[in-house]
């Protein structure tokens, strides 16, 4: 377990800052790989094993980075939206049930969508919870996070040894 | 973005996709392995990384044009990683398995 305390860090990390206003935007593309990138330098201030890095550890890194953040995003963005009643999806879904109307779809699947969509945006505002909600984003966020972490445990990876391998060769 | 094209994710994402499919096209066309350098990484974050702080700072206003621009540099640039990176894991699979 120890071993894993680095992207587990970096996670609840990032599960707290992608629930700020617009830092929150840049948390899957940018500030993800980002954290898993940094829990690889971590684990290996942690350990003072600088050797290079296998690839597998770089995957396996990027997903548990990936999970926490999900996990831990996915609790604040339930307990905030407890609390205020309100969130990004209740203030955003009319403009999105509107784009609904672009579509290729059959009239009546577009009206479900949109029940189904303005039936959670109701339960926000009256409860502060909605069980659609909560389970559309956690699924959402466990999809995007174990795509973009893994991805971001790669690419650090990749830099990490290149710097390696040029070091290991000017010294040779 | 521009007129009547829209995407269903942002600027910036779009490009960094657009990017990285861009290079995997020029990828397959070149038979010499790219070497990849840390500094040219960098470089190619460091348009992406100014606008995003310039954004939340509220120095100019979101424009799609340069989150677009900014990320397709980016995609670009990191596809060759991730591709390095996604040969030598499958070479390091092979390995294992021996």
């Amino acid at each position: 377990m120890k071993k894993y305390f680095a992207p587990i860090i970096c996670g609840f990390s990032i599960g707290i800052i992608q629930n700020i206003p617009i830092i929150g935007s840049f948390s899957c593309c940018i500030l993800l790989p980002l954290a898993v990138f940094y829990s690889l330098v971590l684990d290996q201030k942690a350990t003072k094993n600088y050797d290079t890095i296998k690839y597998t550890k770089g995957l396996l890194f990027g997903l548990l980075t990936g999970l926490a953040a999900a996990l831990i995003g996915s609790t604040i963005d339930i307990i905030l939206t407890l609390m205020f009643k309100s969130n990004s999806f209740t203030e955003s879904i009319d403009m999105a049930i509107q784009k609904f109307e672009e579509f290729p779809l059959d009239a009546s699947l577009k009206k479900l969508a949109a029940d189904t969509l303005l039936g959670a945006k109701d339960d926000i505002l009256k409860y502060g919870f909605s069980l659609f909600y909560t389970f559309s984003m956690f699924v959402d966020q466990i999809i995007i996070n174990s795509i973009f972490g893994p991805i971001g445990g790669l690419i650090g990876v990749a830099i990490l040894n290149s710097n390696k391998n040029r070091r290991n060769n000017t010294r040779n | 973005m521009y007129g009547i094209y829209e995407t269903y994710v942002c600027s910036r994402c779009a490009g960094i996709y657009l990017g990285a499919f861009i290079s995997s096209i020029i990828n397959l066309f070149i038979s010499k392995e790219v070497k990849l350098s840390t500094k040219v990484f960098i470089l190619s974050s460091v348009p992406m990384f100014i606008d995003v702080i310039a954004v939340i700072l509220n120095i100019y206003y979101y424009s799609k044009e340069n989150a677009f621009f900014t990320g397709l540099l980016f995609g670009m640039v990191s596809f060759f990683y991730f591709y390095n990176a996604l040969n030598n894991l499958l070479y390091e699979l092979k390995e294992e398995k021996k």
